[in-house]
Parts: structure tokens; C-alpha cells; sequence
């Protein structure tokens, strides 16, 4: 899987490319407008990461550029502007997602994982994790052929976990995953304890290995290793 | 009343008193001219009838013509003055009694004294007079008609641009310029004036929108140093060797950051909303809204024991969709976390009011500073921007928002 990343932070870029990396995906850099807008011209990519103040034009242009060269590339709107306009017009003019800064990266690799599944056709839409099934356009498990069923949140936890497999997942990123970024929780996470141990439990009794380890009560990975 | 009218109703009525006047005034000084004429007459046919005494030491008869009398009379007395006098013919045989002005002075013939009166008829002069004055009204009323109609078309050329450059100024919108521009005149002080308009709302244009680049840099520039941190913290963590302590400390970092994030949010938010940057409003259904934003809180609700009752119409109101939204979400999420353990919340939702009263500390709010920025009930709850930013909105949104206490419930009410 490749992807573009136009972010001219260069600590930034650095450490999504880092976090990507690790999940098998090629990342390439664009640190400006015109290196954006030639990277997007000469190759295609699977989802395009694009900040939209960027040094010499508007990421919103470079996205009109593309959709108008009807480049069929995935493009996650990444803004540290936080409007609800730019989030509108991102959308309108063809951005699959839309992501404000500052953000977890398991919520960025999330969102791309899910723009990449949407994007691609034949099977896709299936996420296997052994002998969990997920299919993410009917949103459904199962757990060895047997329909599981989740509460949404449960679900969204789910995937999440397993589209950040092998990863530390804080708490925080979970929470801002679960129930967005407006929602002021003052920072109170037994409420996802409530919902991993509800969805740990039914994974269990569905027959399902026990993938979630919680690290040191600060976050939860999910991994088929032991740590 | 338009400036135009208000200048020609002033004008047209001085012009009629001066009119008025100036006839009055005309009509005296050549009636006294005309008379003057006669009088002169009179003098002279006086001298010609002192001329016949003298020669034939006689009176001649009297003569009645149709424009010229001459009478006389004993008189007990000589009176040396002459006068004269406006009189109407009294002459019985006389059928036409018009206005004449006579003549009378004394003379001795023969040892008697007599009183002389010798009359013109004034009929002429008065017809002439009239015809004067006719032709002069006549022409003073063309006058005025020519002055009023023209007065009014100039008028009404002249002002043009000046309504144009006022319909310019109550069209100005600073969110949505367009590209129309104030009304251009050869007139110096409308033309000026055209500029000065032109140059102010480009000048307040410029001013909103680098304020308004402003509030845009100051995210970028706060975001995206908070991003860098966050993401850090998410690399770090999956560092193999990291251990229990590091780890809380990352954690706590990363509540550090969430902090710091929703407060850069809030202000950004609150200078947005003083940059009138959400001014457009259309219908939101409120009632779905709050369900909303509900549903977010349901744990929490659930976890600490509070029980909701809900009174929701199905109304909308014209607002701002991302204000509805804040609005919404800073007096719910008010209700809900500054409430006890077993509390209640009553949101009530009809035409014009939205009532949220919710259980909480004991005692009333001080609501002159409830409202103001950085408020806070204790220290580790939220940011304190959250009610400064309801306010705002409501005032913004030509709303109103109130606080009461009644316990023990506290009670803050938005009427729209």
C-alpha cells in the first residue's frame, strides 16, 4: 500500500511516517505545493494524506487538481483549522475523510485503513484476524463462523484494535476515537473499561483468544503475541 | 421625509413670501408712480383754472367730462393748503362711480372764497395697475412651476449617487462581500464621499479578513506543535523497553495535550465567534440535536446514577449549524458534569425557550461572573470557557441566555 504524505511539519511528517511504516505501507513525502502536486501528477497511490495550509498554495486546490485529473486516490483532509466549512467543502469536493489536528496516530491509521477498504473492491471490506471475521460493509462478526453480536461502540472498538494490531493504544486515543474530540470527558476513561471488558467478554465466550492485553492500566494492545 | 423634499418644501415657501412680498411691494411703488402722474395733472389744470381767475376775474363753469371734474363752493374760510384726496365720483348724474382722486384748494374771486375741486378718474391707472400686477403674478407663478419641476429632476440627478453609495452601504455584508461599488458622481463632496465609503469598507474588509487569517495562522500555528507532541507520545509507546512509569507518564501527557487542545479549540472558537465569522444561519431542528449530543453522554449519565427527563418540542431555530451545535454541547455537557451523583437533569425544549435545569452543588451561581471567561467551579473540571462561549453565542445570535437557582435546581434558559 503506498501513501503520500503532504505535511510540511517536518516532525510531523516524520512521525507518520514512522507509526505507517510499521504497518507495511510505503510512505512517500511531499513537503510543499508544487512537490505535492508533482508526486500526485507522475504516480497514484492508495490514499493521500493532505494538509490544507500548506508553504506555496492551498491543500484544497491540490485536491481540485486531482479530482479533476480524475485520479481515483484516496485523500484524507488533515487541518489544524478545525472548521466546519473546510471540513464541508473537503468533502464536497471529493476527500474520502477529514481529520483535525492534533490527532492519535492509531485514529490516522484507522481512518486510512478504512478509506483503502472502501476504495478497493473484491473482498476487501473482509478484516480477518485469525478466527475473527469482521466485514466492514455489512458490520458484522463473527468469531469462528458464528454471527457475534456488538453494541456500535463495541464494534468501533473492535476494529479499531485490529486495524492498530500489534500497537500500545493509550487510553486517551480510544476515548477520542469512541466519542470524538468535542466531547469534553475531563479525561475520565472508565467508560472504556466498561465497553473492553464488555467486548472482551463476549469475545471470549464466542471462543475467540483472549488478543487484548491491557499495558500497565495505561492503554490496550492487541496483539497474538505474548507480551 | 427625503432630504430633496424637505429642502424644496422649505424653499418653495420661502420663495412664495418673497413672491408675496415682492407683488406687494411692486403693486405700492407704481401705484404711487401712477398717482404721482395724476397729481401732476391736477397741478396743472389747478394753475390753468388760477390762469382763467386771473384773466376773466371769473369761475369757469363746472365741467363734469368722463375722466375730469371741476366743481366748487362757497367756502366760509380761505385755506391756503391744497390737498388732495381719494374719493369715489359722488356726482348724482354720474353712473359709473369709479375711484378718482381730486384736488381741493381755496381761491378769492371777487372778494368771495371758494372751495375748488378739480377730479381725475383713477379708472385708467387702476385698470393699467391690475394688468401690471396680473402679468407679473402670471409670470411669478411660471416661475415657480419651472423652479419646482426643475429643481426636482436636478435634484433628483444630483442625489442619485448618493442613494446609490447608501443602498451600497445597507447591502455591505463583511462575510460576503460582492463586488458592487458605491455610487459615482462628478459631484466633489459626493464623489469624496463615494471614495471615503470605498476606502472604509475595503479597509474593513482587509481588517476581517487578516483577523480572520489571523485566528487561522494562530490554529495552525498551536495545532500543529500539539500534533507533533501527540503523535510522539503514540511512537513512544510502542517503544519494547518502555516501562509502568513511563508509560503513566506519557499518559498524563497526553491528558496534558487533550487540555491544552480543547482550550486552543475555545479560544479559537470565541474569537471566531467576535470575528463574526458565523453569521449565517439557517433552520436547526434542536430536538435532534440535543438527542445527539445525548446519546454522548448516556455512560456517563448512566454510570453516575442521573436521571433525565426530557420535554423536547420539535422546533427549529435560525442559527449557525457549528453554533447550534457548540451551543448544544457547552450547556449539556454543563448540566451534566457539574452535577451529583444520583442528580437530575429536566431539559425542557418549546417555541422560544430551551430550559435546562439540572441538581448540583448546593448554593446559587454567581451569575454576574458565571458567564465570564476562565470561570471555573473547581480547579480540574474543564477549561472554564464553556458558558463564555454559550454567552457569546447568544449574543451573537441575538439571543438570551439567563441563570436562576431555585434549589435545588440550577436553571439556565436560552429564550430565541
Amino acid at each position: 500500500m503506498k501513501l503520500l504524505i503532504v505535511e510540511d511539519e517536518p516532525e510531523l511528517q516524520e512521525s507518520m511516517k514512522e507509526y505507517l511504516s510499521l504497518e507495511d505501507y510505503t510512505c512517500e513525502l511531499a513537503a510543499s505545493y508544487d512537490e505535492a502536486l508533482e508526486k500526485m501528477e507522475l504516480y497514484e497511490y492508495d490514499c493521500i494524506l493532505l494538509d490544507i495550509m500548506l508553504p506555496g498554495g492551498d491543500g484544497l486546490s491540490l485536491l481540485r487538481e486531482l479530482k479533476h485529473n480524475r485520479k481515483a486516490d484516496g485523500v484524507l483532509i488533515i487541518s489544524a483549522k478545525n472548521l466546519l466549512e473546510d471540513k464541508i467543502t473537503g468533502l464536497q469536493m471529493g476527500a474520502d475523510d477529514y481529520l483535525s489536528k492534533p490527532f492519535h496516530l492509531p485514529e490516522l491509521s484507522a481512518r486510512i485503513a478504512a478509506i483503502i477498504r472502501r476504495k478497493q473492491f473484491g473482498g476487501h471490506h473482509l478484516l480477518a484476524y485469525h478466527e475473527i471475521n469482521i466485514d466492514t460493509q455489512a458490520r458484522n462478526v463473527r468469531v469462528n463462523g458464528h454471527a457475534l453480536v456488538l453494541t456500535k461502540k463495541e464494534y468501533a472498538l473492535l476494529l479499531y484494535l485490529v486495524s492498530n494490531r500489534n500497537k500500545v493504544i493509550s487510553k486517551s486515543a480510544l476515548a477520542e476515537h469512541l466519542w470524538g474530540d468535542d466531547m469534553d470527558l475531563a479525561d475520565n476513561y472508565d467508560f472504556i473499561y466498561t465497553h473492553v471488558k464488555n467486548l472482551r467478554k463476549k469475545l471470549v465466550d464466542a471462543g475467540a483468544t483472549d488478543y487484548l492485553h491491557s499495558v500497565y492500566g495505561v492503554g490496550y494492545k492487541w496483539t497474538d503475541k505474548i507480551i | 421625509m427625503k432630504l430633496a423634499s424637505t429642502y424644496q418644501r422649505f424653499y418653495f415657501a420661502l420663495l412664495c413670501l418673497l413672491l408675496v412680498v415682492a407683488c406687494v411691494a411692486y403693486y405700492l411703488s407704481i401705484r404711487y408712480v401712477l398717482v404721482r402722474q395724476v397729481d401732476n395733472d391736477l397741478k396743472i389744470e389747478q394753475q390753468e383754472l388760477l390762469d382763467f381767475v386771473q384773466l376773466h376775474d371769473s369761475l369757469p363753469a363746472p365741467s363734469h367730462y368722463r375722466d375730469q371734474q371741476l366743481s366748487w363752493r362757497p367756502a366760509s374760510e380761505l385755506v391756503e393748503q391744497r390737498r388732495f384726496e381719494n374719493t369715489h365720483g359722488w356726482h348724482s348724474h354720474e353712473r359709473h362711480r369709479g375711484p378718482e382722486r381730486a384736488l381741493l384748494f381755496s381761491i378769492r374771486v371777487r372778494g368771495k372764497d371758494y372751495l375748488i375741486t378739480i377730479s381725475k378718474s383713477l379708472e385708467e391707472t387702476d385698470d393699467l395697475l391690475w394688468l401690471i400686477l396680473w402679468v407679473t403674478a402670471g409670470s411669478f407663478a411660471i416661475l415657480l412651476a419651472g423652479l419646482y419641476i426643475g429643481n426636482r429632476f436636478i435634484l433628483h440627478r444630483i442625489w442619485q449617487p448618493f442613494y446609490q453609495t447608501l443602498d451600497y452601504l445597507g447591502k455591505f455584508s463583511l462575510s460576503n462581500p460582492d463586488r458592487e461599488r458605491p455610487g459615482v458622481s462628478s459631484i466633489d463632496e459626493f464623489a469624496l464621499l463615494s471614495r471615503s465609503v470605498e476606502d472604509m469598507t475595503a479597509k474593513m474588509q482587509r481588517d476581517y479578513l487578516a483577523l480572520q487569517q489571523f485566528t487561522d495562522h494562530a490554529a495552525h500555528e498551536m495545532q500543529t506543535p500539539l500534533a507533533v507532541i501527540k503523535t510522539k507520545l503514540d511512537l513512544m509507546m510502542q517503544h519494547p523497553g518502555i516501562d509502568k512509569h513511563q508509560l503513566e507518564q506519557i499518559q498524563q501527557l497526553h491528558q496534558s495535550v487533550n487540555r491544552l487542545n480543547r482550550l486552543n479549540q475555545s479560544l479559537l472558537l470565541l474569537a471566531r465567534i467576535e470575528n463574526r465569522q458565523y453569521l449565517e444561519k439557517e433552520p436547526v431542528a434542536l430536538r435532534g440535536l440535543i438527542e445527539e449530543k445525548l446519546d454522548l453522554w448516556q455512560e456517563w449519565i448512566r454510570e453516575h446514577h442521573l436521571t433525565l427527563n426530557l420535554q423536547l418540542e420539535d422546533i427549529t431555530v435560525p442559527l449557525h449549524p457549528f453554533l447550534a451545535e457548540s451551543l448544544v454541547n457547552n450547556l449539556l455537557s454543563n448540566a451534566v458534569r457539574h452535577n451529583v451523583p444520583g442528580g437530575e437533569i429536566h431539559i425542557a425544549l418549546s417555541s422560544g425557550t430551551l430550559k435546562v435545569r439540572n441538581t448540583g452543588h448546593v448554593g446559587s451561581l454567581d451569575s454576574e461572573r458565571l458567564f465570564l471567561r476562565f470561570q471555573k467551579q473547581s480547579p480540574s473540571e474543564g477549561v472554564g470557557l464553556g458558558l463564555a462561549i454559550v454567552k457569546e453565542i447568544a449574543e451573537l445570535s441575538g439571543m438570551d441566555i439567563r441563570y436562576e437557582y431555585s434549589p435545588p435546581m440550577h436553571i439556565f434558559t436560552v429564550l430565541f
